[in-house]
C-alpha cells in the first residue's frame, strides 16, 4: 500500500470515497495480477483462439489468419478486443450487450486524452486505467477481460476494478464527486424515494437508494448528451428528483413556492457575466435550473450556484428592477436585522431578497420567505405577513376596512394600466385578467414612483407620492383613476367635497385639497367604515348607507339633505318585492305585468355587492360619483347652485313621468297606474306636497316621495284624518272634501286597528302597526290589510276595468287583496269559519239569486258575503247588515227576518214562533265548550253576544254551516234540512234542546215549530 | 439416410482451399429457380465448389429490402412514406432468424428494427410483425412457424415468446413466466405438435407442448459432458424430427432424437476447417447435412452427421456469398438454404444443388 499514489485525490475531503478507491484498488492489483497468465484453456481461448494448442493446424484449411504478437503486460487490450470478437457471443443469443452500443454518441469519450480535470490513480507508477499508445482513452482504459470476477453480480463484467457506488467511476473523476463544499452534486446521498422515470432511463442508484454518478449518468447508450440517461436541456434530469422545485409553468411555481424555470427570462436580463459563470438557458431560451445551478465544478459553494449569492447578489444580477428595495424600508435588515426568514436566517445574513424570498421551498407565491397570512388574496397575504399585527410592520396596517383584494381586475371593465395578479402571483397588465392585490397599486421594490433612486428609511412617513406606490397619488388622484374611471364624474359635483366643503377634513385630518377628491371620502386603507369611508359613519344603518348618511344627516354636512324619518326603506331585500337578481339577471313572478328593468346593485349585509339576492341600500337607487344617469362625467356650473332633480341627483336612473326608477324595481305596484288610484286618471290636478301634479311626477311620485315622506309609506300627500298610519294616508283622499270624497267607508265599517291576537283570529293579509308600518307580527288590522292600493283586480293584474274615476267595484275588484268572488277568498282569510256558507241556502246565489243588497248589488256582485254583509256603509251597526232589517223581538232577529219574513226571500222557511220567548234570560259562557260545538250564545237586545241574554236565532242557529258536523260547503242547491242540519249549532236529535229544556224538549219544540204536532198532542187539545 | 452425403465428399486438400473462392458457372441452372427476382438480382452465377469441381451450393440472391421482392412503390406511397419515416424501418437490420410460412413467405427476425419482417415472395407485398397492442417486441430473435401458420417469435429482451395469428394480428403471450429464463431460437415440430424453446442462460432445450403450452421435457443442462450445454443458441429439425443444437461455448453441434436421446455431437474450437470458432445457426438439408454458420469463420460449413466436415462456403465480405457475422440459417423443403448475413443486413439465399452427377 506505501507504493500507491492517488493523483487524483486532492486529499482529506472526502474519506468515505477515498477509503472505497482505496480498497477496490487493492483488489484490482491482485486479481488482475493473477488473470495475466497465458492459457490455453477453454475460457481463454474464446477470445484468444490463437491460444489454442491446436491453433494453425496444417492439415486443415486455416480460417484465421495467424498473426503472433508479443504478449506484454502492458494492461492495454488491442489483440482480441474487436467488434467481431465482442459480437459473436454477445449479439442477443449468448448474451445481449446491445444495450452499450445503442446510443454510439453518448458512450464515455474515447479516443481522446483526459483533460486535466481527470486524475487517472496510479500504482506503483503505472496507470490504474491505462490508455492507449497515443495516451489516449479508449476501451481498455476501464474495460478487461481480465478485472473483476465474472460472477459478482454487484459489477458489470470486464471492469478494470468493481464500480460500486460509481466508485470506479470516481477514482479518475474524483473532483466531480467530492460533494456541495466543493460546488458538485451531492453524491451517495440517500434518496427518499428513487424515481420511476429514472429506473426506467437505465439509471442506477448505490447503497441504500444513494444517488451515484450512475443515477445521472450512463456510460454506454445514454440517450443524452453528458452521458445523462434523462435529457436535461430544460432540466428535466434534474426535475425528476427535484420534482418539488421543478415547475412546469409559473402558475405552478407560484404554487410550489420555487423559482420558476421553463419560462423566457423576459422581464429580466441575464447578464452576461453569468454566462460566462456557466449559466444555460434551456431551450427556446428559457430559465432552468442550470441557469443558477451547476451540477458540477459550481462556482459557488454548496448551493452549486453558478457564482456566489452573498446579500442576494446572484438574485440582483437578473432582478435589476428589485434592486432598489435595498435602499428602502423594505429592505428588513433595516427594520430589524436579526428578523429571520422561514428558514430560520437572519434578514441580515440573508441578503436584502432572501430575507423576503427563497427560490426554493417558499411559504406561497413570489417563493415567499416569512409567514403567509391567509385571507382573501394570497398575493396580499405576503404583504400582510409583516402589515399586520405582530409582524414587522405592525404600525403599518391596512385596517378592517380598506381597498379590498382578491377581486377579479375584469369588474373594472376595459384595460386598467395597473397590473393583476392570479393566486398564484402572476402578475399580468392591461388584459383585465387576474385579481386586484396589493401589489396592483403598490410596487414593493420601489418607494416612489417618480424617482427609483429614491430612498426611504424605517420611520419615514409617507405621503400620496411614494409609499411604494406604482403611480403618485396626489391631489389629482391619479392612482385611484387609473382603475376607478367611472368615478371621475363625481368632479365638481355636490359631492366633490374639494368646491363644496374645501375646509371640510376626513378622519385623517386632511382637507380636500391636501387628499384630492377621492379621499375626500374614501381612505385605502385603515377606513373608519365600509367603503373605505374617510369620515365617521352614521351608526345604526346598513354599512353602506352608513357612508352616506355620514353627511345626510341632519346635523351632517350634507343636513339639508337629509332623508328625513319616512324614507325609502334601507337595508332590506330586494326579495321583499317579489323580485331577485343573479348574475346581472332580475328575475321576476310569472304573473307581473311589468319586468324589472336594469339591476341595481345590491349589497350584503357587510357592504359588499352582491350578484345574487342582496339588500336595498342608498347605492342601489344612487351613484354617488355620476350627477345625471343621463349624462355621464362633470357637470359644468357651480355645483352649491345646482338643483337636484328627477334626472339628476345622483340617481342611477331617472326618477321621470313615467315612474323609471320605481317601476325599475317595485314591479308589484305597476297595475296602480291601470286603476283608479293613478290620480293622473281620478284627479289629474291634485298635488303632491311638493305642488307637483301627476302628470309631473308621474304615478309614483302622487303619492310617495323617496325621502322625507310626510308620514308612512314615504307619504308624498297631506294626511286626512284617522287614527292610524294607513288610515290617515287612505283619508286625505277618501274623506268629506278629499279627491275621494264619494268613496267613503260610512258610519258602518268593517273594524280598523282590530288586533287579532285577542280575537284568536289568523290571517295572512298584512297587517300594520300604528305608525303605518307592515307588521305581521304586532300589527293590527288596516285599510291595506284587505285592500292593495296599486291593483284594481286581484286576480288579473292586468285589468284596465278599474281605470275611469266613476267605475263602481264590486267583490272581485275593488283594489281588494284577494277576491271575494266567486269564493269569500278574502273574507274568509279572517274569518275561517263563515267561510262554509257558500253553496249553502244562505248563499244567495244558490237560494234568491235575484236578490239584491241594499245597494242593488246581485250575490256576484257583492260576493257570498256581500249579500248579508257590507264591509263598508253597511245598513245596519250589527254585523255590517247589508239587506233592509225585518221585524224582530231583537236585533238578531231583526236579521235574520229581513229574509225570513212573508215576502222575502225565505218566506217559504218561517217558523211559527219565531222567537224564544223573551222573558228567558239565560246565561252562556263559551268556557271550552265553543269549540265542541256546546256552546249557545246569547245576545243583548241589540243583538251583541253576551255572557247573558236573551234567546234568539243565532243562539241555535250557525247562519253560515248547514251542518254542525261537517265545515263544509253546501250542496249548491235549496235543500230541505232536518233535525241534523238546517244551519243548527248542534244536532237536534238529541242534545240541541235537550241541553237546556231536558228529555222534553222534543215536545217543546214541536209545540213551537209544528202546529199539527202541537195540535196532535194529548197536552194539547 | 446419410449415407449420400459420403458420396459429395470432396477431395481433400486443394480443393477446400479453392472452395473458399467462388467462381463463375458457366452453365445456367437446369431446373427453375423458383425465386426469379432473385435470381435476376444476383449479377453472376456463384457456385461452390468452383469448377472443375461438380458444384453443390448455388448463390440465389438476398433479401434485404421489400424492394429486392420486387415491390413497385408509387409516387404517393414514397411521399407517406417520407412523411411517416417507415421506409427506413422496412430495411433489414440485423437479421437474427429466418422462417417460412406455408404461404412461402419469408419472416425475417431483426433485433435492431425489433421487428420481424415478412416478405411475400409470390405477390411482392411486405408487412411485418411489431407486438402486441401493449407491448412492441425488442428483440425478436427467433421464429418458428407452426401448422396452422402461427408465427411464434422470442423476444430475448422482454423474455417472452409472441404468437401471431396468421394475418399478421398479435394472437397471446406464450405464459412462460414459470419456467423461462431467457428465450433464443425456437423451433417448431408439425408433426409433434412440440415447440422446442432455447433457453440459453439455463443451458437447456426447453419442449414445450403446442396444445397445451405446457413443458413436457426438457434437454440438457449446463456442462461439458454429450448431452450437456454451455449456453445452446440455435436450434434446427430435419425431416424425421430430430433435432440439430448449437451447443456455443463447447464449440459443438449435437443432434437429438425425438425423444431427447443424443444421437451425434461433434465439433470443437479450433481455427482450422470442420472446426469451430463462433458457431451460429445451424441447419439440416434433405439430405441430413449439417450445415453450420461460423461468425468467427464468416462461412458456413457442411458436415455428414457424425461431424465429417463435407464442403464450407463463405469468407469475410460483403459482396455476394461472403458474409460478415453470419447467424440464424433455414433450409426449406426445395433445399433453399437461408442465412441470416447480420451485419451485411441481408438474408442471403442458396440452393442445395443436391446429390449426383448431373451438373
Amino acid at each position: 500500500m506505501s507504493g500507491l499514489r492517488l493523483t487524483g485525490c486532492s486529499g482529506g475531503r472526502l474519506p468515505m470515497q477515498l477509503a472505497l478507491m482505496l480498497m477496490l484498488l487493492f483488489a484490482l492489483a491482485r486479481g488482475a495480477e493473477a488473470a495475466r497468465d497465458i492459457s490455453p484453456q477453454r475460457e481463454c481461448a474464446n477470445c484468444h483462439i490463437a491460444w489454442l494448442v491446436d491453433f494453425n493446424r496444417k492439415d486443415v484449411t486455416p480460417l484465421i489468419a495467424y498473426n503472433p504478437r508479443p504478449v506484454e503486460a502492458t494492461g492495454k487490450q488491442d489483440v482480441v478486443s474487436t467488434d467481431r470478437m465482442c459480437f459473436s457471443c454477445h449479439d442477443g443469443f449468448v448474451l445481449d450487450s446491445r444495450f452499450a452500443w445503442k446510443n454510439r454518441q453518448n458512450f464515455h469519450p474515447i479516443g481522446v486524452k483526459p483533460t486535466d480535470k481527470v486524475k487517472i490513480p496510479t500504482v506503483e507508477g503505472k496507470m490504474v486505467f491505462p490508455l492507449n499508445e497515443d495516451g489516449k482513452v479508449y476501451c481498455g482504459t476501464c474495460h478487461s477481460a481480465h478485472g473483476v470476477a465474472w460472477g459478482d453480480k454487484q459489477s458489470p463484467v470486464f471492469l478494470r476494478m468493481k464500480n460500486i457506488d460509481s466508485g470506479m467511476c470516481m477514482a479518475c473523476h474524483l473532483e466531480r464527486g467530492t460533494g456541495p463544499d466543493e460546488g458538485n452534486h451531492p453524491v451517495q446521498e440517500k434518496l427518499k424515494e428513487i424515481p420511476h422515470a429514472l429506473t426506467e432511463a437505465g439509471s442506477k442508484f448505490g447503497t441504500g437508494s444513494s444517488v451515484i454518478c450512475q443515477s445521472c449518468h450512463r456510460v454506454h447508450g445514454a440517450p443524452e448528451k453528458r452521458l445523462l440517461a434523462v435529457k436535461n436541456s430544460n432540466s428535466e434530469l434534474c426535475g425528476t428528483c427535484h420534482a418539488d422545485r421543478y415547475a412546469h409553468s409559473p402558475a405552478e411555481a407560484g404554487r410550489m413556492g420555487t423559482h420558476p424555470v421553463n419560462i423566457r427570462p423576459d422581464k429580466v436580463k441575464i447578464p452576461q457575466a453569468m454566462f460566462d459563470k456557466g449559466a444555460k438557458l434551456g431551450e427556446g431560451g428559457t430559465v432552468i435550473c442550470q441557469t443558477c445551478h451547476e451540477p458540477h465544478f459550481a462556482g459557488a459553494g454548496p448551493k452549486l450556484l453558478v457564482a456566489p449569492n452573498p446579500q442576494s447578489q446572484l438574485c440582483q444580477g437578473c432582478h435589476i428592477e428589485q434592486r432598489r428595495v435595498a435602499n428602502t424600508k423594505h429592505n428588513m435588515a433595516l427594520v430589524n436585522e436579526s428578523d429571520k426568514n422561514i428558514r430560520g436566517q437572519e434578514v441580515g445574513q440573508a441578503g436584502v431578497c432572501s430575507a423576503c424570498h427563497q427560490p426554493h421551498g417558499g411559504q406561497g407565491p413570489k417563493m415567499w420567505a416569512r409567514p403567509v397570512k391567509h385571507g382573501d388574496d394570497p398575493v396580499a397575504g405576503l404583504c400582510l405577513s409583516c402589515h399586520s399585527e405582530g409582524g414587522l410592520a405592525k404600525d403599518k396596517q391596512v385596517g378592517q376596512h380598506t381597498h379590498p383584494v382578491g377581486r377579479d381586475m375584469s369588474r373594472l371593465g376595459g384595460t386598467v394600466e395597473l397590473p393583476g395578479y392570479t393566486r398564484e402571483g402572476i402578475k399580468s397588465v392591461g388584459d383585465g385578467k387576474g385579481r386586484v392585490s396589493c401589489p396592483s397599486c403598490h410596487d414593493p421594490h420601489q418607494w416612489d414612483p417618480l424617482d427609483p433612486e429614491k430612498t426611504s428609511k424605517p420611520g419615514d412617513e409617507g405621503s400620496g407620492s411614494n409609499k411604494f406606490l406604482r403611480k403618485p397619488n396626489g391631489p389629482e388622484a391619479g392612482l385611484c383613476l387609473t382603475c376607478h374611471k367611472n368615478k371621475l364624474g363625481v368632479v365638481n359635483t355636490k359631492h366633490d367635497l374639494a368646491v363644496m366643503a374645501p375646509a371640510e377634513r376626513n378622519i385623517k385630518g386632511q382637507t380636500p385639497a391636501e387628499t384630492g377628491v377621492c379621499a375626500s371620502c374614501h381612505l385605502p386603507h385603515n377606513g373608519k367604515g365600509a367603503r373605505m369611508w374617510a369620515r365617521e359613519p352614521q351608526a345604526g344603518v346598513d354599512p353602506v348607507s352608513s357612508t352616506c348618511l355620514s353627511c345626510h344627516n341632519p346635523k351632517g354636512l350634507a343636513k339639508d339633505k337629509a332623508i328625513g324619518a319616512n324614507s325609502h326603506p334601507l337595508d332590506v331585500p330586494i326579495a321583499n318585492i317579489g323580485i331577485t337578481a343573479k348574475d346581472g339577471q332580475w328575475s321576476a313572478p310569472p304573473q307581473s305585468i311589468a319586468q324589472p328593468g336594469k339591476v341595481l346593485p345590491l349589497y350584503d349585509q357587510r357592504g359588499v355587492p352582491v350578484t345574487e339576492g342582496g339588500n336595498v341600500v342608498c347605492g342601489t337607487c344612487h351613484d354617488p360619483h355620476n350627477w345625471s344617469p343621463l349624462a355621464k362625467g362633470s357637470p359644468s356650473g357651480d355645483p352649491r347652485q345646482t338643483k337636484g332633480t328627477g334626472d339628476t341627483s345622483f340617481l342611477r336612473l331617472p326618477n321621470d313621468n313615467k315612474g323609471t326608477l320605481c317601476a325599475n324595481c317595485h314591479v308589484d305596484k305597476g297595475p296602480i297606474a291601470l286603476s283608479k288610484h293613478n290620480l293622473a286618471i281620478s284627479a289629474p290636478e291634485a298635488k303632491n306636497t311638493k305642488g307637483r301634479t301627476t302628470a309631473e311626477t308621474g304615478v309614483c311620485g302622487s303619492c310617495h316621495l323617496p325621502h322625507n315622506g310626510n308620514g308612512a309609506k314615504m307619504w308624498a300627500r297631506a294626511t286626512g284624518p284617522g287614527q292610524d298610519g294607513v288610515e290617515v294616508l287612505c283619508n286625505e283622499c277618501h274623506r268629506d272634501g278629499g279627491i275621494a270624497a264619494k268613496k267613503q267607508t260610512g258610519a258602518n265599517s268593517h273594524p280598523l286597528r282590530v288586533d287579532l291576537k285577542n280575537t284568536g283570529g289568523k290571517t295572512t293579509l298584512p297587517l300594520y302597526t300604528s305608525e303605518g308600518k307592515k307588521d305581521h307580527l304586532n300589527g293590527k288590522v288596516a285599510c291595506a290589510t284587505c285592500h292593495n292600493l296599486h291593483q284594481w283586480d286581484a286576480a288579473n293584474p292586468a285589468s284596465k276595468a278599474g281605470a275611469k274615476a266613476d267605475v263602481e267595484g264590486g267583490a272581485a275588484d275593488s283594489f281588494l287583496r284577494q277576491p271575494a268572488w266567486p269564493a269569500p277568498t278574502l273574507c274568509a282569510n279572517c274569518h275561517q269559519n263563515k267561510q262554509q256558507v257558500k253553496n249553502t241556502d244562505h248563499d244567495l246565489a244558490v237560494t234568491a239569486p235575484e236578490a239584491a243588497n241594499i245597494r242593488g248589488q246581485n250575490a256576484q256582485q257583492s260576493g257570498v258575503c256581500g249579500q248579508c254583509h257590507m264591509v263598508h256603509n253597511a245598513a245596519a251597526k250589527e254585523r255590517l247588515w247589508a239587506r233592509p232589517l225585518g221585524e224582530g223581538n231583537d236585533a238578531m232577529e231583526r236579521l235574520c227576518r229581513s229574509c225570513h219574513a212573508a215576502g222575502k226571500a225565505a218566506a217559504a222557511k218561517l217558523p211559527l214562533k219565531g222567537s224564544h220567548p223573551a222573558k228567558v234570560n239565560v246565561i252562556s259562557n263559551p268556557g271550552s265548550q265553543r269549540e265542541s260545538g256546546g256552546y249557545f250564545p246569547v245576545f243583548t237586545p241589540e243583538g251583541v253576544r253576551s255572557g247573558s241574554g236573551i234567546i234568539t236565532c243565532p243562539t241555535c242557529h250557525n247562519a253560515h254551516q248547514w251542518n254542525p258536523l261537517k265545515a263544509e260547503e253546501g250542496e249548491g242547491r235549496n235543500v230541505e234540512g232536518d233535525a241534523r242540519n238546517s244551519f243548527l249549532r248542534n244536532t237536534s236529535d238529541f242534545a240541541l234542546c235537550a241541553d237546556c229544556h231536558g228529555l222534553d224538549a222534543l215536545f217543546r219544540y214541536k209545540y213551537y215549530h209544528g202546529e199539527t204536532s202541537r195540535k196532535k198532542h194529548m197536552l194539547y187539545r | 439416410m446419410l449415407q449420400p452425403a459420403v458420396k459429395i465428399i470432396l477431395a481433400m486438400g486443394a480443393a477446400l482451399l479453392l472452395a473458399a473462392a467462388p467462381i463463375r458457372a458457366d452453365e445456367t441452372p437446369t431446373e427453375p429457380a423458383p425465386q426469379a427476382r432473385e435470381q435476376s438480382a444476383a449479377a453472376t452465377d456463384l457456385v461452390w465448389p468452383s469448377p472443375p469441381l461438380q458444384p453443390r451450393i448455388r448463390y440465389l440472391g438476398s433479401v434485404a429490402s421489400p424492394e429486392d421482392i420486387g415491390r413497385k412503390k408509387g409516387f404517393w406511397r414514397k411521399v407517406w412514406e417520407f412523411i411517416r419515416g417507415e421506409e427506413e424501418d422496412e430495411q433489414v437490420a440485423r437479421p437474427m432468424a429466418v422462417a417460412l410460412d406455408g404461404r412461402d413467405r419469408l419472416l425475417v427476425a431483426d433485433t435492431r428494427r425489433g421487428r420481424v419482417h415478412i416478405f411475400d415472395r409470390r405477390s411482392g407485398e411486405y408487412s411485418h410483425l411489431r407486438g402486441s397492442g401493449m407491448q412492441s417486441m425488442r428483440l425478436p430473435i427467433g421464429l418458428a412457424v407452426d401448422g396452422g401458420d402461427n408465427v411464434y417469435v422470442a423476444d430475448g429482451e422482454l423474455n417472452q415468446i409472441f404468437v401471431f395469428r396468421p394475418d399478421g394480428e398479435f394472437d397471446r403471450l406464450l405464459d412462460t413466466a414459470a419456467w423461462l429464463k431467457r428465450p433464443t431460437a425456437l423451433a417448431i415440430d408439425r408433426a409433434r405438435q412440440r415447440l422446442y424453446v432455447v433457453d440459453t442462460p439455463a443451458h437447456d432445450v426447453k419442449v414445450v407442448d403446442l396444445a397445451t403450452g405446457k413443458v413436457q421435457s426438457v434437454i440438457g443442462q449446463r456442462g461439458e459432458e454429450r448431452g450437456e450445454f454451455n449456453f445452446p443458441t440455435y436450434v434446427a429439425l430435419d425431416r424425421q424430427g430430430r433435432l440439430a443444437v448449437t451447443d456455443s461455448m463447447n464449440m459443438r453441434i449435437q443432434i437429438f432424437d425425438t425423444e431427447g436421446k443424443l444421437v451425434s455431437a461433434f465439433g470443437k474450437h479450433g481455427d482450422g476447417s470442420g472446426d469451430f470458432s463462433a458457431p451460429k445457426g445451424v441447419a439440416l438439408d434433405s439430405e441430413g447435412h449439417v450445415y453450420v454458420a461460423d461468425a468467427g469463420f464468416d462461412n458456413v460449413q457442411v458436415f455428414d452427421e457424425r461431424g465429417k466436415l463435407l464442403l464450407f462456403w463463405g469468407t469475410s465480405g460483403q459482396e455476394a456469398g461472403k458474409f460478415w457475422l453470419p447467424a440464424g440459417l433455414l433450409i426449406d423443403a426445395q433445399d433453399r438454404i437461408y442465412v441470416a448475413d447480420s451485419y451485411n443486413k441481408r438474408v442471403q439465399i442458396f440452393q442445395y444443388l443436391g446429390d449426383g452427377d448431373a451438373k
